[in-house]
């Protein structure tokens, strides 16, 4: 691997928790949301990380113990059930009376917001590391 | 004769040492970007055993010292002695992170090693 490498593993690590921070972001935001252009309430989004294998090509890079990014499989919705809150008042009340409000749970999302900014400032570590050994190498015989 | 003064075994071995630790800052890298992901190993290399019986098996320094380091491979390898976490990922982000510090100290090391090898090249060759 070049010394950049690293460099781009760094980087991959940063763009995924950014992505993961948007999620989080649109999920505390919608977390009232009863009605969006599909009809329904707002469903809560997850993000999926998957290792990025096929980042150095050939068959050396699917050999198991490599060094390899993250990058993200995709956004889907959480399937877990939507609450429902006793409410006949609500404009998007149905004809119980039942207002179906988005399954995000506040507290989670502060948590994996959290963790995301952690990881965030650890692949920012990571990259500066990487950077300062290469400089150190430029150093050598100066 | 010259050559022998500077692409010596303690060169050698400070260069082999040196690259075993740039090639850990990459699975370092790696492992610290896939913190989060579901069902991830930790990777790490090994290089610094093996250097060590290298040089331990040779009683003096020699092309027998200079073979058996110069045989020597870094090893990737998949690390499972951690713990698993509820999502399969078994990367502990403190450990990965003082990890990366300590290397990047072996690293910084390995090149100053490397340029005050030179540094005493430079001073026999001024004079002073």
């Amino acid at each position: 691997m070049s010394i950049f490498g690293s460099l781009n593993i760094s980087a991959s690590g940063l763009s995924a928790e950014r992505m993961r921070m948007d999620v989080i972001s649109s999920n505390l935001a919608n977390a009232n949301t009863t009605r969006t252009e599909e009809g329904g309430p707002y469903r809560r989004q997850e993000i999926i990380f998957t290792p990025f294998t096929e980042q150095f090509a050939g068959a050396k890079a699917r050999a198991a113990a490599q060094a390899v990014g993250v990058r993200v499989a995709g956004v889907v919705p959480d399937q877990t059930p939507l609450r429902q809150i006793y409410d006949p008042g609500h404009p998007d009340a149905d004809d119980n009376g039942y207002v179906a409000l988005p399954n995000v749970n506040v507290v989670t999302e502060m948590v994996d917001m959290i963790s995301a900014s952690r990881s965030y400032e650890a692949n920012a570590t990571a990259f500066q590391t990487a950077k300062q050994m290469a400089q150190k190498a430029l150093d050598i015989g100066r | 004769m010259i050559s022998k003064l500077i692409f010596d075994n303690t060169s050698l071995l400070l260069e082999k040492a040196a690259s075993g630790a740039s090639r850990r800052q990459d699975v370092i890298a790696g492992n610290l970007a896939n913190v989060n992901t579901p069902g991830y190993i930790r990777r790490d290399i090994s290089f610094k055993d093996q250097l060590a019986s290298a040089i331990k098996n040779n009683a003096t320094e020699g092309p027998a010292e200079r073979a058996s380091i110069t045989r020597t491979v870094a090893k990737a390898f998949m690390d499972s002695s951690m713990p698993l976490r509820l999502d399969g990922n078994n990367v502990d982000i403190d450990m990965e992170m003082a990890t990366l510090a300590e290397n990047n100290i072996e690293y910084a090391a390995y090149t100053r090693l490397l340029s005050d090898k030179i540094g005493i090249m430079r001073t026999v060759i001024k004079g002073r």
